[in-house]
């Protein structure tokens, strides 16, 4: 069974008065420990389609599946815990609390929705933090650190509630080249010992080099590249 | 560190990365709490101590001399002392009225009392009001003098206004004479509480010695009588007794005044300070959730990427709202309980300046309805803020998450 599908998803916009497809009958089936890679340029629909994947928007047709259950007609409720526990999103930018430290960033997934049964948080998030060489930066604030350094603690944020998926928009946008490689390189450590199911949305052509299966977006419409 | 108190931890972080702003809004509603319960005492001591006077006012008429009748205002409003004297045949003109079938003006009860007033000399320990009663037909101030020692007042003894300095057991000393506190009465919030009580035997000593030592003969052979209190029998109007009595006696120098003036006049200032207090309440409040409501919506329109963040997390609808509201909340709390304390302090800082300027009885509420006015002026405020940022709060939580984390 595919951990994420897709089906036949399109998403219209009105612009100037006429209609036009940002997503046009997309579908996709990512399974357990897959590595899949979206590209395309700028405007072409693929983080429209990365947001209606994490059920942070509604397709206008179509529907998706995650972890065996629909989305659509899903509640508010309902879709914001499944984000919470189940998907591990990255969005695009320095996307951090300011007013926290780096070790509360990363622990605010949990905290959201605290679970007994979840053993020590603040323990794995201090894992987490070893884990991406940022260990001595748990009490620092966003603003005092380096754009390679944050994307790793948003990257840790994601990893903390143990979602069944990490989806990620553009997570080297605006990288020099050793980090783009860096961080790449955490996803596929992640795919590759961890079995992390990942989806990345990108268009650094170095970081489309990572990954196991690469699809295409082209005004709406995507296609398997290999 | 974050704890399951999520909603309290991010709105303490949030408050204080962002001190100017929070500090209008607290600002603004330090004011508000701050009127609110200054306000609100204000207006109950006033309505105490009216209903007070109301109560301890318990002739209908009052005869004093002609022409007297503000100085008896001052005494019962703010115990300035004075001394004055009705004609020496005051009470048997009064009586001549009362026995003549053809006035009907329904006289039930007469009790003659005696003002002298203390000197701001060594002779005396602080000057001060004396009323002297008659404890035989006094039935206006015996009762209470009674319940605050039990028994009647013996020659050379007094009773102490609440205002008045000296504890029971302790000697004052007034025109030479040595004086022995029996009591102290309860605060009456009139002039009262800044007079001494005495029996009219100690009364007429006094005011021997005080003639001697101010060498101004201030009493007659027959006594001295500074006003007469008369209660009228069931069904008796005291307005139209009071007008019957003023033109029988106006002649003979004594006017009568009744007693309702006093309430009435008080009721009528009352009204027109609680008219001024609600007025500059309702600004002060429109004012309070304009200011609120707009940083709220300033705010969270600048915070679309951190709300973004939180939806993109999993903080549902519901719970982004609840966020913010608990955010606001507490900047509300933070202004409303220091307002309410600040004016608590006020107002007992200044409570005798007001008492003096607004020349009303005024009694302070009791512990409980003050922390009850308290409690309520917090509680006030804090509404006020969330209601405030209520519809920023709410419109927050149901921006496109989409729409919001483009924000980032």
């Amino acid at each position: 069974m595919a951990l994420l599908k897709l089906n036949n998803i399109s998403k219209e916009y009105e612009r100037g008065g006429k209609k036009f497809p940002a997503v046009n009958n997309a579908s996709l089936e990512i399974n357990q420990g897959d590595y899949v890679n979206i590209t395309g340029r700028s405007g072409s629909g693929k983080s429209t389609l990365l947001n209606i994947a994490a059920g942070m928007l509604s397709p206008s047709s179509g529907s998706v599946e995650l972890d065996g259950e629909l989305l659509n007609f899903k509640s508010d409720k309902e879709l914001s815990l499944m984000r919470n526990n189940k998907i591990g999103f990255i969005p695009q930018g320095l996307a951090a609390l300011n007013y926290l430290s780096v070790l509360e960033n990363i622990l605010l997934p949990f905290y959201l929705y605290p679970d007994k049964n979840f053993g020590d948080a603040d323990g794995y998030a201090r894992i987490l933090l070893e884990k991406f060489n940022i260990e001595k930066l748990a009490d620092a604030y966003p603003n005092e650190l380096s754009g390679g350094e944050l994307r790793r603690v948003i990257i840790a944020r994601a990893l903390i509630n143990r979602p069944k998926i990490i989806i990620a928009d553009e997570p080297t946008a605006d990288l020099d080249l050793e980090n783009i490689n860096n961080i790449m390189q955490i996803f596929t450590k992640l795919n590759e010992q961890d079995g992390t199911t990942l989806l990345i949305v990108s268009h650094d052509q170095e970081a489309l080099a990572y990954g196991k299966k690469l699809f295409i977006m082209s005004e709406g419409v995507l296609s398997l590249k290999n | 560190m974050l704890n399951k108190n999520l909603n309290l931890n991010l709105a303490l972080k949030n408050i204080r990365m962002r001190p100017q702003r929070n500090f209008c809004i607290i600002l603004s509603l330090l004011i508000f709490a701050f009127l609110l319960f200054a306000g609100s005492v204000l207006l109950t001591g006033l309505s105490n101590g009216s209903q007070s006077m109301a109560d301890r006012l318990g002739a209908d008429i009052m005869l004093v001399p002609s022409g007297y009748d503000p100085h008896i205002d001052s005494i019962l409003l703010s115990g300035k002392p004075s001394t004055f004297y009705l004609p020496e045949d005051a009470l048997n003109k009064l009586n001549e009225i009362n026995s003549n079938p053809d006035i009907d003006i329904g006289i039930g009860a007469v009790s003659p009392q005696t003002f002298l007033a203390t000197l701001n000399a060594s002779c005396c320990s602080y000057p001060v009001q004396l009323i002297g009663i008659d404890y035989n037909s006094d039935f206006i101030v015996k009762p209470w003098l009674e319940s605050a020692i039990h028994r009647e007042l013996n020659d050379g003894e007094i009773i102490t206004g609440y205002h008045v300095s000296g504890q029971p057991g302790e000697i004052l000393k007034f025109f030479n004479k040595d004086l022995l506190i029996a009591g102290r009465l309860e605060q009456t919030g009139m002039g009262f509480d800044s007079a001494i009580f005495m029996n009219k035997n100690t009364i007429a000593v006094l005011a021997k010695e005080a003639e001697r030592i101010t060498g101004r003969k201030i009493s007659n052979k027959s006594g001295m009588t500074s006003v007469i209190m008369l209660k009228l029998k069931p069904g008796y109007d005291s307005v139209v007794s009071a007008g019957e009595l003023n033109r029988q006696l106006n002649k003979h120098g004594i006017y009568a005044l009744f007693s309702k003036k006093f309430v009435n006049k008080i009721s009528d200032s009352l009204s027109i300070i609680s008219s001024i207090i609600k007025f500059i309440l309702i600004i002060v409040w429109l004012f309070a959730v304009i200011i609120i409501a707009l940083l709220f919506t300033l705010s969270l329109s600048e915070r679309k990427g951190e709300m973004g963040i939180l939806r993109v997390l999993g903080a549902s609808r519901n719970k982004l709202t609840s966020l913010i509201l608990t955010e606001s909340l507490l900047t509300s709390f933070y202004g409303a309980i220091l307002g309410a304390i600040l004016a608590a302090a006020a107002v007992f800082a200044l409570r005798p300046y007001i008492i003096n300027s607004l020349k009303m009885p005024f009694l302070l509420p009791d512990i409980f309805n003050l922390i009850l006015l308290f409690i309520s002026a917090i509680l006030i405020s804090v509404l006020t803020g969330a209601a405030a940022s209520g519809y920023a709060a709410f419109k927050a939580g149901r921006d496109d998450i989409y729409n919001a984390a483009k924000n980032f």
